[in-house]
């Protein structure tokens, strides 16, 4: 077995542990980051003083970073908060549409002083209108600046069109015509209610999602897929390596173009946070493969958070992070402690049992690290969740690679891919029947009162010492085979 | 299995990260310059014990939110302005800021100095 080395996982600590503490505002111990870089020079020789050195940089780093974000350049538009005004801006993301409103971000903001005066920033705007919006519009509009969970929301009335700006970015233009064509495409082959999950399992729209099909994702204990995440990307990277291979494309090519691919859907999706962990994980993979060196998971997952948490220091406390990470975390190291059972492996039917075994376990695993998070933010329990896991898990595979399929024949003939949409049609029915016979049973939903922190570190702590407790017997057990 | 957590990196190694660490320092430095911290207005009411009266060259953003008839906006405009257009030369400069009028610098006037 090679040593286990990660020397992320220490950094991204110490890193996290700064952005906390930065957050409470304890201390300014900013000032002390340059002497530390003279200080990690000293001691290059000297493996522990230069470890306790890196930890210390890191967590002064995380304090300097989430001190950062207080800051401001004088004209931005933070400062006009909760003040009523009149705003030309440009739009500069896909308009989403929920029911009749739109959510877009926009950049480029001017705000009428008797003048237009340019101000610095980017604003979430939320507005109701019959318009069709699209990127690169100039707005003119009226309303109130908000800022909620760190981030500022305009409220944006009597929505006027002025026109087309200069100096868009084409690789936006092209990433948001494809999600456009995608969408119209879905809603043109689909009933509406599944091709609003199609959109939201594709292409990461989930607010145009009703609010009973959610729930009812969220009440079995699958909200998990409604997210796109790791599962999406593995399914995509499959996807991509299949297609290559009957190109003919193989070894560093193929990394390359699969790299490429993967990082153009992410920007698809709107590069939330679970689906960003799973892009960084997998491009670093194929990097480490390219340049034939050997990857760590624990690495890259470190690797992949101390670089959300730098552009976005506040997403440590958003739900997604963390439920995203633990769930990563507990499959790949509670699943490795679960014994393998090779004498129930050595009989008939190998590959189904062995299949089923390992799917059990990783969902098995994700289930332990993450049902007390859920408890602690939503206060519910589906205890079912493990089992239905090992059902729909496959199914919303096969919907994915599936719809993956209709739309690329979309591209050619939308007669052929209508023809195909209805194997992809009974799939979802299937998935949806499944959902309420879930539903159905008895204690499917159960809800409890809300976990304390107190409870989730204890719960957490144990679970730490049972791993290490059991993957020193893993290990011996493994050496006195070996003997 | 042995938990080695950086018996792999190199001496040239550690000083890649040294020097990635260094110049990420000294962007997030230089990124700072020139900006105003941004404090929520419900925050920005806490009690301060300062000195009237104050500079009005010198004051921070928390310290004019003490002055009477200053929110968050104002105190904004006037490090603004300082920013733009250099230290204020008398107090009637105020007026040139939007939201100050002759009856708020009045008042203010009990509470702002100018040093040189």
């Amino acid at each position: 077995m090679p040593p286990f080395s990660a020397p992320l996982i220490l950094f991204a600590i110490s890193f996290m542990i700064g952005i906390i503490i930065g957050e409470k505002q304890i201390v300014p111990v900013y000032i002390y980051i340059l002497p530390i870089i003279l200080f990690l020079f000293l001691t290059l020789n000297k493996k522990w003083l230069f470890l306790t050195a890196l930890s210390f940089y890191a967590t002064f780093l995380g304090i300097f970073r989430i001190q950062l974000m207080k800051y401001y350049s004088p004209d931005d538009i933070i400062f006009l908060q909760g003040e009523k005004v009149k705003l030309r801006a440009q739009i500069s993301s896909y308009p989403e549409r929920r029911k009749q409103c739109y959510i877009f971000t926009a950049t480029k903001l001017k705000i009428w002083q008797g003048m237009w005066k340019e101000k610095k920033g980017k604003l979430i705007i939320t507005t109701c209108s019959q318009k069709t919006l699209s990127y690169g519009d100039i707005i003119e509009t009226e309303g109130r600046i908000i800022i909620k969970k760190g981030r500022i929301y305009f409220k944006a009335k009597n929505l006027k069109i002025k026109g087309k700006g200069k100096w868009l970015n084409p690789f936006k233009i092209l990433i948001f015509k494809i999600k456009r064509k995608t969408s119209q495409l879905l809603e043109k082959l689909f009933p509406s209610e599944y091709a609003q999950f199609l959109k939201a399992l594709l292409l990461g729209e989930k607010k145009s999602l009703d609010w009973h099909l959610k729930e009812k994702f969220i009440h079995s204990g699958n909200a998990h897929i409604l997210a796109i995440s790791g599962l999406h990307v593995g399914l995509f990277y499959f996807i991509c390596n299949v297609v290559l291979k009957a190109l003919h494309i193989y070894g560093r090519k193929r990394n390359i173009i699969t790299i490429i691919i993967i990082l153009l859907y992410m920007s698809l999706t709107g590069s939330r946070i679970p689906v960003v962990r799973a892009t960084i994980v997998m491009v670093f993979y194929l990097l480490a493969n390219y340049f034939y060196r050997e990857v760590n998971i624990y690495n890259l997952l470190s690797l992949s958070s101390i670089l959300i948490l730098f552009i976005n220091p506040l997403s440590i406390y958003e739900a997604s992070f963390q439920l995203s990470f633990i769930a990563v975390l507990g499959i790949v190291s509670i699943f490795t402690i679960f014994p393998s059972y090779h004498m129930l492996l050595d009989t008939k039917l190998k590959i189904l049992k062995h299949w089923l075994l390992n799917a059990a376990k990783a969902s098995l695993a994700a289930w332990l690290a993450v049902f007390p998070l859920i408890c602690y933010y939503w206060g519910y329990i589906t205890p079912y969740a493990v089992l239905t896991n090992l059902i729909i898990i496959p199914i919303v595979s096969l919907i994915i690679a599936q719809s993956f399929l209709i739309l690329i024949t979309g591209l050619i003939s939308v007669n052929l891919a209508n023809i195909l949409s209805y194997s992809c049609y009974i799939l979802i029915y299937l998935l949806f029947l499944i959902l309420d016979k879930i539903l159905s049973l008895p204690y499917s939903y159960i809800k409890i009162a809300n976990f304390s922190l107190q409870g989730l570190f204890i719960y957490y702590s144990c679970i730490i010492f049972l791993y290490i407790y059991l993957l020193k017997r893993t290990i011996s057990r493994y050496f006195d085979k070996i003997r | 299995m042995k938990f080695k957590i950086l018996s792999e990196l190199t001496h040239e190694e550690k000083l890649v990260i040294i020097f990635i660490l260094l110049s990420l320092t000294v962007a997030m430095f230089s990124y700072r310059i020139g900006k105003v911290k941004f404090i929520p207005p419900q925050e920005g009411t806490k009690k301060i014990n300062i000195n009237y009266p104050l500079d009005l060259n010198r004051a921070n953003f928390e310290e004019l939110l003490t002055l009477p008839g200053i929110g968050p906006t104002i105190a904004q405009r006037i490090i603004s302005y300082r920013y733009e257009k250099g230290n204020f030369k008398k107090l009637e400069e105020l007026l040139k800021i939007k939201g100050i009028g002759k009856k708020k610098l009045e008042k203010l006037k009990p509470y702002l100095t100018i040093k040189d």
